[in-house]
C-alpha cells in the first residue's frame, strides 16, 4: 500500500511528465479506437452490403433497323406514320454464355406465361361495379341502317352482342372503318361480324362527344415457333368484318370467329406467370418496387429442384381469398415472350396479350402444363411507373420457378420477341461490373446491350473503401503512436528511474516489491490515460464515422435506384448502426494498450532489477 | 564473536569475456559498538566486499554470518531491511521525495503507521543536527552535508545495528566531512551500532577502531599502533 503511495506521489511529483504522458497517450488510444471501431464497422458493413445488395444485369437485343411505313386513319383523316423494329436474327440468351463471364445466376429470358381457372377473381369486384365502362374486347353482329361506305362515321345496329358489354342503346351506334382508306361498301339487312373497339369522338360543329365504334381485329393467329417464326395457317383474313350467312359459323373462318369468342373470353380472366430461376432477376423485386410481405420466397433449393411453389401478389391473394400455404391452381395455356406482364396487365388484374387468342389450328390455345402450386410467399408493390417500362410487376403476376413447369411451352407461344431488358437477366458478383463489361467487351457483340443494376453498390463499396482506408491508416497511425509513447515513457518512467530501484533494494525491498512500486504508478497513470481515450474515442465515434461517411454521401447514394425503398432501408441500416458505437471495442483497445504498457513497463523494469544496485548506487555519477 | 564473522570469503564477477576476481579469501569480523574503516586503492574489491555485507549478493565461496547466521540462509531482503543499511558516496535519496519522506520510507517498508514513522523521522533527522525547515526539502535543494545526514538518519530509520557506508565523505568538502565522520562515530560508540566505512578519508580512518586494508581483493589488518599514537 504505502509502496504504491510512495510510487504514485513520485510520480506525481513530475506532473508535467505525467500529465504529458496521459494526454499524449488518450489522444493515441482515441485515434486507435477509432481506428479499430471504423475498420470493424466497415467490416460488419460491408458484409450487411455483400448481404443485401446483389448486381443484375438486363440485356437488350438492339435492332438492326427500324422498319417505317403510314397507316391510314379515318379518325384523322389521314396516313399516320408508323414504326417499329427489324432484327436480322433473333439473339438467344447463350450469346453470353463467354469464358471469363463469372454468373451468380445464368442469364434468362423469360417468358410470362398465361394461366386460366374459371374460379379466379381478376379483379376486385367492387371496384368492377364501380366503373361503368366497357371491358376488354367486343364481338358483335350487326347490320348498317343504310348501304354504307364505313369512311365515315355510320350508324349500324347491333342484332347481336357475343362478347363483352355495351351500355346504352344497342339499335344505333356509330361505326367507322379506321384502317381502312378504302373500305369495302356495307348493305342494310345483311348481317356482318366484326371484332370492335371503341373510341371517344367529338363532334367538330357541336362539340357533342360520341363514342364511336371502330373494327380492330382480325380472325387470326400469332402463334410462332420456339425461334420467333410466325407458324403459317389456313384461315387467317384480312378483313375486318365477316358478313355473316346462314351457316356461316359452321364453315372454318366461322367455327374461327367462335374461338375467339372463347379465347377473348379465357383471355380477360387470365393471370399472368413469369417462371424464373430466381426471385432476385426480377427486376421489380431486385429494386425493391416488390417486397415479400408475408410467408417468405421462393428457396434456391426449390428453384433448382422445380418444386411447385409460387408468389402471389397481395392483390390477388386478397380477391380469392388465399394465403400463405393454400395451393393455387396453373394451367398454363400460352407463352408471350415479347412482353412483360405489366406491359399487357394493369394493377387492377385488366388486360391481355397483345395477340391473338387462336393457335395456328384457329383453336383457343390448350393447356400445356398444369399444377397445384403451394403459396409461400405473397408480395407488395411498393411503387409502380417504373422508369423503364416493363420493370413493373403486372397485374395479378404469379411467380414460380421456371423448373416447375414441366412440359415445353414451344407449341403455345402466341407473341414473341428478342431479348429486352424487362425479360432477360442475369445476376453477378457484387463489384464486378467493371471485370465483366470488359471480357464482355471483348466479344465483339454490338447488338446486344447490357444495363446493371446494383442499386448503388459500386459507389456505396468505394464510400466504405475510403472508410476502410481512413480506418486503417487511424489504426496503424494510433498503433506507431501508442507503442512510441509507452516506449518513450517507460523509458522515462522506469528506465530512468534505476536508481530509484537500486535504493529501493538497499533499502531492503524485495525485487518483488520494486516492480510492485513502480508498475502500480506506471499502470495507474496508463490506465488514466487509455480510458480518457477510450471514453474519448467512444464519444467521437459516431460522429467521425459521420463525417466519413457524409463526406462521400453525395455520391454514396445518387445513383437512379439508390433512391428506393430498399437503398432508403440500407442507409437506414447504416445510420442507426452509427449512433452508437460499440464500447466493447474502446474498452478493448483500452485494455490491449494497458496490457502492452504493462509488459514493456515489465521489460524495463527487470532491465532495472538486473543491473548491481551497489555499484549503481556507488557510482560517482549523479 | 564478532556481530558480523566473515570467513574465507571470495567474490568474483562472471563477466562474458573473463572472470574478475574482486574479492579473494577475506576472512574478518566486525563487533557492536565499534567504528571499522577499510581503506584501499581504486578497485581494491572494497566496494564489492560491502555489497556482500549489505547481502546484495552472495559470496562465490566462503561464508558471512551475522549474529551467528549464515547469510546465505537468510531472507536477504529482510536483512537489509531490518539489520544493515547502507549509506553512500552520492547520498542517493529518492529524488523526487523530501527529506521527510525518504526517512520514512524504510518505516513505512516495515508497515509502521504513518504518523508513528513520521515522529521517528523528525527524531532522527534532528539527531543528524538538522531542523524543521529540511522536512519539506526534496534533496535537489539541500546542500552535500545535508543530503549524507539524511541519509544516515534514514539508515537508521530501519532501526538494524549495523551501518555500512561506501565513502560517505567522497563528495563532502573537509567541514561536512568531518561533520559525518563525527556522528558515525557516534554512531558506533554511543548507539552500539557496528559502523563499517570504506573511505579514502585519513581523517576518518584516524579516527576509526580498527582500519582495514584492501589491497587487490585482499584483506590485511593495519597496525593499531599508529592509531593509539595519534588518539594520545
Ligand atoms: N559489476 C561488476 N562487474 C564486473 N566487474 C566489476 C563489477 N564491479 C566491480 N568490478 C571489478 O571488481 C573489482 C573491484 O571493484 P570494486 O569493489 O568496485 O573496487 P573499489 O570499490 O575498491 O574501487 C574491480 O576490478 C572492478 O573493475
Ligand atoms: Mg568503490
Amino acid at each position: 500500500m504505502s509502496q504504491t503511495r510512495n510510487s504514485i506521489r513520485q510520480m506525481l511529483r513530475m506532473p508535467v511528465r505525467t500529465a504529458l504522458f496521459v494526454l499524449l497517450l488518450a489522444v493515441a488510444v482515441c485515434l486507435l479506437a477509432l481506428g479499430v471501431h471504423l475498420q470493424l464497422e466497415s467490416q460488419e458493413q460491408m458484409r450487411l452490403i455483400e448481404e443485401s445488395f446483389t448486381t443484375i444485369g438486363t440485356v437488350r437485343q438492339l435492332p438492326n433497323s427500324m422498319r417505317t411505313g403510314f397507316q391510314w386513319s379515318a379518325l384523322e383523316n389521314e396516313y399516320q406514320f408508323t414504326s417499329g423494329p427489324v432484327y436480322d436474327a433473333k439473339l438467344p440468351p447463350t450469346v453470353l454464355d463467354f469464358d471469363d463471364a463469372n454468373y451468380i445466376e445464368q442469364p434468362e429470358q423469360r417468358p410470362y406465361y398465361g394461366a386460366y381457372h374459371p374460379d379466379y377473381v381478376i379483379s376486385d369486384r367492387e371496384y368492377e361495379r364501380s366503373v361503368s365502362n366497357e371491358r376488354g374486347h367486343l364481338i358483335v353482329e350487326f347490320t348498317p341502317l343504310e348501304d354504307c361506305v364505313p369512311s365515315q362515321p355510320v350508324k349500324i345496329k347491333v342484332k347481336r352482342l357475343l362478347l363483352g358489354t355495351i351500355y346504352g342503346d344497342l339499335t344505333e351506334i356509330w361505326f367507322m372503318a379506321e384502317y381502312l382508306e378504302n373500305p369495302p361498301e356495307m348493305k342494310a339487312g345483311k348481317t356482318y361480324v366484326s371484332l370492335l373497339t371503341t373510341r371517344g369522338m367529338t363532334d367538330k360543329e357541336t362539340g357533342e362527344r360520341t363514342t364511336v365504334y371502330l373494327p380492330g381485329g382480325f380472325v387470326e393467329s400469332t402463334q410462332v415457333d420456339k425461334n420467333g417464326k410466325k407458324i403459317a395457317d389456313n384461315f387467317s383474313s384480312e378483313n375486318l368484318w365477316e358478313e355473316v350467312t346462314e351457316g356461316y359459323y359452321d364453315s372454318l373462318q366461322g367455327r374461327c370467329w367462335l374461338n375467339l369468342i372463347e379465347g377473348y373470353e379465357k383471355f380477360e380472366n387470365t393471370i399472368p406467370v413469369t417462371p424464373t430461376n430466381s426471385t432476385k432477376l426480377l427486376m421489380a423485386f431486385h429494386n425493391g418496387g416488390a417486397t415479400i410481405g408475408s410467408g417468405r420466397d421462393i428457396s434456391e433449393e426449390e428453384y433448382r429442384l422445380g418444386e411447385r411453389v409460387c408468389l402471389i401478389p397481395r392483390y390477388f391473394a386478397k380477391n380469392n381469398s388465399l394465403n400463405v400455404g393454400d395451393t393455387l391452381e396453373l394451367p398454363l395455356y400460352f407463352a408471350n415472350y415479347g412482353n412483360s406482364p405489366s406491359q399487357n396487365y394493369q394493377p387492377n388484374g385488366w388486360g391481355t396479350p397483345y395477340a391473338s387468342p387462336l393457335n395456328a389450328q384457329g383453336q383457343v390455345y390448350p393447356v400445356f402444363d398444369d399444377g397445384s402450386y403451394t403459396i409461400v410467399g405473397i408480395y407488395d408493390l411498393n411503387n409502380f411507373a417504373y422508369e423503364v417500362s416493363g420493370f413493373d410487376m403486372g397485374g395479378n403476376e404469379v411467380v414460380i420457378p421456371a423448373a416447375s413447369v414441366k412440359n415445353s411451352d414451344e407449341n403455345n407461344i402466341l407473341r414473341y420477341a428478342p431479348m429486352q431488358a424487362f425479360n432477360t437477366s442475369f445476376q453477378i458478383p457484387n463489384g464486378s461490373i467493371a471485370s465483366y463489361t470488359e471480357a464482355w467487351s471483348k466479344q465483339g457483340i454490338s447488338n446486344v446491350e447490357i444495363q446493371f443494376y446494383d442499386r448503388g453498390y459500386t459507389q456505396i463499396k468505394s464510400g466504405l473503401d475510403a472508410m476502410k482506408n481512413v480506418s486503417l491508416v487511424l489504426v496503424l497511425s494510433g498503433a506507431a503512436a501508442t507503442l512510441l509513447i509507452l516506449t518513450f515513457f517507460t523509458y522515462l518512467f522506469i528506465t530512468t528511474q534505476k536508481k530509484r530501484t537500486a535504493i529501493e533494494r538497499s533499502l531492503g525491498m524485495s525485487k518483488k516489491s520494486c516492480l510492485r512500486s513502480l508498475l502500480s504508478g506506471v499502470i495507474l497513470i496508463t490506465l488514466i490515460g487509455c480510458l480518457m481515450g477510450g471514453v474519448l474515442g467512444y464519444a467521437t465515434g459516431g460522429r467521425v464515422r459521420e463525417l466519413v461517411i457524409d463526406a462521400g454521401q453525395d455520391q454514396l447514394f445518387d445513383t437512379t435506384f439508390s433512391s428506393w425503398v430498399n437503398n432508403a432501408d440500407v442507409q437506414l441500416v447504416l445510420d442507426t448502426d452509427m449512433s452508437n458505437p460499440d464500447p466493447l471495442i474502446f474498452v478493448l483497445v483500452a485494455l490491449s494498450t494497458m496490457l502492452i504498457a504493462v509488459l514493456l513497463a515489465l521489460a524495463g523494469i527487470r532491465g532495472n532489477l538486473r543491473s548491481e544496485p551497489l555499484t549503481l548506487l556507488s557510482s560517482r555519477s549523479q | 564473536m564478532g556481530l558480523i564473522e566473515v570467513k574465507d570469503v571470495s567474490y568474483s564477477y562472471q563477466g562474458k569475456y573473463q572472470t574478475i576476481e574482486a574479492v579473494k579469501n577475506v576472512t574478518c569480523s566486525f563487533d557492536e559498538g565499534a567504528f571499522y574503516a577499510i581503506v584501499g586503492h581504486s578497485g581494491s574489491g572494497k566496494t564489492t566486499l560491502l555489497s556482500l555485507l549489505a547481502g546484495l549478493d552472495l559470496p562465490t565461496s566462503g561464508e558471512i554470518y551475522v549474529d551467528g547466521s549464515a547469510m546465505s540462509a537468510l531472507n536477504r531482503d529482510r536483512y537489509r531491511l531490518k539489520t544493515a543499511s547502507v549509506v553512500y558516496q552520492s547520498f542517493n535519496l529518492f529524488p523526487l521525495l523530501t527529506a521527510l519522506e525518504n526517512v520514512t520510507y524504510p518505516m513505512q517498508l516495515q508497515g509502521r503507521s504513518k504518523a508513528e514513522a513520521e515522529a521517528v523521522a523528525k527524531q532522527l533527522i534532528a539527531e543528524v543536527g538538522l531542523g524543521e525547515k529540511i522536512w519539506r526539502r526534496r534533496p535537489l535543494m539541500m546542500s552535500g552535508g545535508e543530503q549524507q545526514r539524511v541519509a544516515i538518519a534514514r539508515a537508521r530509520a530501519a532501526g538494524g545495528k549495523i551501518m555500512l557506508a561506501d565513502e560517505p565523505t567522497g563528495n563532502l568538502d573537509a567541514k561536512n566531512g568531518n561533520m559525518i565522520t563525527n556522528q558515525l562515530k557516534l554512531l558506533a560508540h554511543e548507539r552500539g551500532y557496528a559502523v563499517i566505512v570504506v573511505t579514502h578519508n585519513e581523517e576518518l580512518a584516524k579516527q576509526a577502531d580498527a582500519v582495514y586494508m584492501m589491497q587487490d581483493g585482499q584483506l590485511t589488518t593495519l597496525a593499531k599502533e599508529g592509531q593509539h599514537e595519534s588518539d594520545a
